[in-house]
């Protein structure tokens, strides 16, 4: 594009305070000749190692330089005289029109585009790539050019989404990991609910085996079933937590029997010998989720509120619709949590329990799944006072059913 | 004559298994849910009846470690067999440290429940009888 255009000066050997003073007489010169065709800045424009197009209060490009060339596909010859906005999809124009009129009337002498809104090029070819630009002023005579540098972002776009894909595996992968620890201090008390009743159908089939009265028989094979159905009813509770979290997507889930799982798996894993668990549930309606996340978001505050507890005391849940949200809150009467420790509670690794009795991940799981599904949780204590944590999650479509 | 076995137990199927298993033998049960209750028991039986004790450990009010401490703080002589879900190996060898006879983990077999007790029983027998309460 520069070759109609002669540089008196080779500007690629200047200093910068030789630059800012050529820039500045260049400013200051009582001229009015567009900026497209002064060979000066046009020579410095050439050199420039990003896209840096110009254009003048008509929005019609002045200056193309080769950097632009380079990132459009588009010669300067074919470009100058043209509006700006051929290089950006049509999908943006209007937007763009808008930016350039605010930014010609504010105050500002530059400005990063992108910190206001992704900017999207638009190539010879069609192809679209994603580019960091920055806009500024730049008065020439009676009229004000705009000139705008950018650069193609491409490759820092794709390897921001790769570690974003990344975080998001890892967050996925600590939850499951999380659920497996969850799972292994379950099991004690899973042995024990279903060693319960296999240890009286062991008897009762030995009863049958070892007796001869018929109708004493019958009651021993109706207890075995009886025992059977409780532990067939033991399993069906875990399964839903047990299968990975990414089989499926999103489901209506109930958050109500999200909370009775929760409870029958924290009264599985832990020695409740003297806490009340009261449940205050009100029919809600149902929330778009993975039923299993959702149930384990619950299991760990619930598993957290009875261990504060301690051997007596009593565990509050309550839920209910509040506008949009299901909320639910989680009370516990243990001793509270200290003013200094409140703050960390989310933060991974931070517990307060026995090193035998967690590691510090529960509650930053439960914080990963609620924000993953759109919730807030909030935690309000006092030392001695108990322990209060609110859960809410915005009811979405997919929500026809109630209870 | 001891004859008697104390079964605490919360659940009334354990308790009730423990019964169909230890059929035809000479053992007669008495039955407590939890280990406030058995404390009740024992404070009323007459102590030279009881040859053992079978105790759960997973149990509301006073549970089977809170219970076991007691009766043998106060009923040294009765033998006591732990019978809980829990395959704890680090709960079962205090336990058995502590002078707990056996350490059963349901679901344990006939056999075994009867051998065990048996066991128990001639273990208490040998010792002697118990001394009431302190």
């Amino acid at each position: 594009m520069t070759s109609q255009i002669e540089s008196k000066h080779d500007y690629a050997a200047m200093s910068k305070a030789e630059l800012i003073a050529e820039l500045t007489r260049l400013r200051e010169a009582p001229i009015a000749r567009p900026i497209g065709y002064d060979p000066e800045l046009a020579g410095m424009l050439s050199v420039a190692p990003d896209a840096i197009v110009a254009m003048g209060e008509d929005s019609r490009i002045r200056v193309f330089n080769p950097g632009a060339e380079k990132l459009f596909g588009h010669t300067a010859a074919d470009m100058i005289g043209r509006p700006l906005d051929i290089l950006m999809p049509d999908r943006f124009r209007a937007a763009h029109g808008e930016h350039v009129m605010r930014f010609q009337t504010s105050g500002e002498q530059s400005r990063l585009m992108t910190e206001r809104s992704e900017i999207i090029g638009l190539r010879a070819d069609g192809s679209e790539f994603p580019a960091e630009a920055s806009v500024s002023k730049l008065p020439l005579g009676d009229e004000t050019i705009l000139t705008v540098m950018l650069h193609d972002v491409t490759e820092r776009k794709l390897a921001e989404a790769e570690l974003v894909a990344a975080k998001e595996r890892a967050e996925q992968a600590l939850i499951q990991a999380e659920k497996m620890a969850a799972i292994g201090t379950l099991a004690s008390g899973i042995g024990h609910e279903i060693n319960n009743p296999l240890y009286a159908v062991l008897g009762a089939a030995e009863a049958i085996r070892d007796g001869n009265d018929l109708s004493r028989s019958q009651e021993h094979a109706r207890d075995i079933i009886t025992y059977c159905r409780h532990i067939a009813e033991i399993i069906k509770n875990l399964s839903g937590y047990i299968r990975p979290a990414d089989a499926h997507g999103l489901e209506p889930v109930n958050v109500n029997k999200a909370i009775q799982e929760a409870v029958s798996m924290a009264q599985l894993s832990l020695q409740l010998d003297d806490i009340e668990i009261d449940q205050r549930l009100e029919p809600v309606p149902d929330i778009a989720a993975k039923s299993e996340e959702v149930q384990q978001a619950f299991f760990n505050v619930i598993r957290n509120g009875l261990q504060a507890t301690g051997r007596r005391g009593t565990l509050t849940i309550e839920s209910g619709q509040r506008g949009e949200s299901v909320s639910v809150r989680i009370r516990d009467t243990g001793p509270g949590i200290a003013e200094k420790d409140l703050a960390k509670i989310f933060d991974p690794f931070f517990t307060t329990k026995d090193p035998d009795e967690g590691e510090g991940l529960g509650l930053f799981v439960v914080q990963q799944i609620v924000k993953k599904y759109a919730g807030t949780i909030a935690f309000e204590s006092e030392v001695g006072q108990g322990t209060l944590c609110t859960i809410e999650f915005p009811i979405r479509n997919m929500t026809e059913g109630t209870r | 004559m001891k004859n008697k076995i104390l079964v605490v137990d919360d659940e009334a199927e354990i308790r009730k298994t423990i019964g169909l298993q230890l059929e035809g033998t000479d053992f007669d049960l008495i039955e407590a849910t939890n280990g406030e209750e058995a404390i009740e028991t024992l404070g009323r039986e007459n102590l030279l009846e009881i040859s053992v004790i079978i105790c759960d450990i997973r149990m509301p009010k006073i549970n089977g470690i809170e219970a076991i401490a007691y009766f043998q703080d106060n009923y040294a002589g009765i033998p006591i067999i732990v019978l809980t879900g829990y395959p704890d190996v680090k709960l079962a060898v205090g336990f058995m440290k502590g002078g707990v006879v056996d350490y059963l983990v349901k679901p344990v077999e006939k056999n075994e429940l009867v051998a065990a007790v048996e066991r128990a029983a001639q273990k208490g027998a040998a010792f002697g009888d118990p001394q009431p309460p302190r």
